[in-house]
């Protein structure tokens, strides 16, 4: 079973200790017995409403967090640290502003050990697949916001994980933007079909990115439901089932 | 083009108009211990290898204090740097050492006078490693530990702030995308701590140098001193030549402007990306 499902959540809680200013000893339930599989090679999105814990279940599942209860699994084995197997692109800036770019898809195979002319040529090679080899020696701040989300997704890829989480990888992103970098997203995982688990506030986006949709909802923070997505691909807005699943699933989130 | 000229001259019109008033004040004070005119203090600096009231010349004794702040500050970033990272890094590190360290920090480095000179008294390196006496016995004679200290508790907690600052503030992301990247802790270390952290540590280090500067004229009034810019200030007060007190105090003050300035471009070159992120 474990070769058919790559992450899978058990009963998993989340509870965190609130500040001294809000009371001491009480604490704030982000997840609340949250079970779900992602199965191997599906791009899986979770939505849900801001504060369902919808980042708090990404960190648990990179091992930047470990759950109060339940475990989370990858491959048959408890996830408790990051390893590398598993990547993660960030919402916000998460680049090394003082590497150049070509030097911050490289980071993550320096840690890898791999010889430096081989690192730079795969290095090169990824900045290539997120076109962006024009601007490899250019720094963080000299490019747009969209250009350094692409350079993030580079890093994350360059160290060939086996599950890509993203956490609102485009929220910052104008909305022109967001949809170029939806299509360019589909054709990377499309050449490479990594599992990915992708976090978005955007209903929208989940439906034209995913296979299947996990719909969390909060207060205590859970999953109510995973949708299969039967839409054939290339999507497009247009087609009315389109319409359809987006408004079904605002409605379970009682929008 | 008229802009330009403008902005070429900006800078100089208050040193312009310091220097006149400078020079009509004391033509008018007519006392040279009061004040002493421009072209006094001009023709000691004009003569900088020349010998002065006894003591050797100007070069000289700017060289000697030079030695001495760099003897101090380099001690003090030595251990400031290190102890201040692993502060920033270690929770356990700065509960166990910032409140004993925030009691020595205000305490002015000259307040340690006294208990320098009953603990180091007037050793320097030459004595302690009883250097035959020849030119190196007396340069490193000139670098006593007591005005080495003082210096040393000058150029030190602003490195260590800097520094605790600097590893404290490194963003989480950073930390963490490096971590799911398979970082192991060294990694981290070296690769995103130190780098993140560099500008903060720089800044204190500037910051620290100009301090360990200011300490050097109390430094030098300590016992065993017999050169140096503070010494030559403390003696021309004494033989009632204050134009060589004042050409110490310039002395002094162009020394630490161009060390800080080096400093800055350091700063630039090394730290374009400070606050892109």
């Amino acid at each position: 079973m474990s070769a058919k499902h790559a992450l899978t959540i058990e009963a998993v809680s989340k509870v965190f200790p609130l500040g001294r200013a809000n009371g001491q000893g009480k604490t704030v339930t982000a997840l609340d017995s949250t079970s779900f599989k992602v199965l191997n090679n599906e791009f899986l999105s979770i939505v849900g409403p801001s504060g369902c814990g919808k980042s708090t279940l990404l960190r648990l599942m990179a091992g930047l967090d470990t759950p109060t209860t339940g475990q989370v699994a990858y491959q048959g084995q408890a996830v408790q640290k990051p390893t590398g197997r598993i990547g993660l692109v960030f919402q916000d800036y998460s680049l090394l502003p003082w590497r150049t770019l070509v030097r911050n898809i490289k980071l993550g195979l320096e840690f890898q050990g791999l010889p430096r002319r081989q690192a730079r040529d795969k290095a090169l090679e990824y900045l290539e697949l997120v076109g962006l080899a024009a601007s490899k020696d250019a720094y963080p701040h000299e490019l747009s916001g969209g250009m350094r989300q692409r350079a993030a997704i580079a890093r994350a890829l360059a160290v060939e994980p086996d599950v890509l989480l993203m956490d609102e990888p485009f929220g910052a992103l104008d909305a022109h933007t967001r949809l170029l970098m939806q299509r360019e997203l589909l054709a990377i995982w499309e050449k490479h079909r990594k599992t990915v688990v992708f976090v978005t506030h955007s209903i929208d986006e989940a439906v034209y990115l995913s296979d299947r949709i996990a719909v969390m909802d909060k207060d205590p923070g859970r999953v109510i439901e995973v949708l299969d997505v039967d839409l054939p691909r290339p999507r497009t807005r247009k087609n009315p089932d389109f319409g359809k699943l987006t408004e079904s699933i605002l409605e379970m989130l009682k929008y | 083009m008229n802009q330009r000229i403008t902005s070429f001259f900006l800078p100089l019109v208050v040193p312009a108009l310091f220097l006149w008033g400078w020079e009509t004040t004391a033509v008018r004070v007519a006392n040279d211990i009061i004040l002493p005119r421009l072209g006094d203090v001009l023709a000691v600096l004009a003569h900088p290898i020349q010998p002065i009231i006894g003591m050797g010349s100007l070069l000289s004794n700017v060289g000697i204090s030079l030695a001495r702040v760099l003897f101090g500050y380099l001690a003090a970033v030595a251990l400031a740097i290190p102890l201040g990272i692993l502060m920033g890094y270690c929770a356990g590190a700065h509960r166990l050492l910032n409140n004993f360290l925030s009691v020595f920090r205000p305490i002015p480095p000259l307040a340690w006078t006294p208990l320098m000179l009953a603990w180091f008294g007037i050793t320097s390196p030459a004595t302690v490693f009883n250097m035959e006496i020849g030119p190196a016995y007396i340069f490193f004679n000139n670098l006593k530990f007591s005005m080495a200290f003082i210096i040393f508790i000058g150029g030190f907690f602003p490195v260590l702030t800097s520094s605790v600052h600097g590893v404290r503030s490194v963003r989480r992301v950073l930390i963490e995308s490096s971590l799911v990247l398979g970082a192991n802790r060294l990694d981290i270390f070296r690769k995103v701590i130190l780098p993140a952290a560099s500008p903060s540590i720089l800044t204190g280090m500037r910051i620290g140098l100009g301090v360990a500067w200011m300490c050097l004229v109390s430094a030098e009034m300590l016992p065993g001193s017999l050169s140096g810019v503070g010494y030559l200030i403390t003696h021309a007060y004494t033989v009632g030549r204050q134009d060589i007190v004042i050409t110490g105090m310039v002395s002094i003050g162009v020394m630490g402007a161009l060390m800080d300035q080096g400093f800055r471009l350091c700063e630039r070159r090394m730290l374009f990306w400070r606050g892109m992120s």
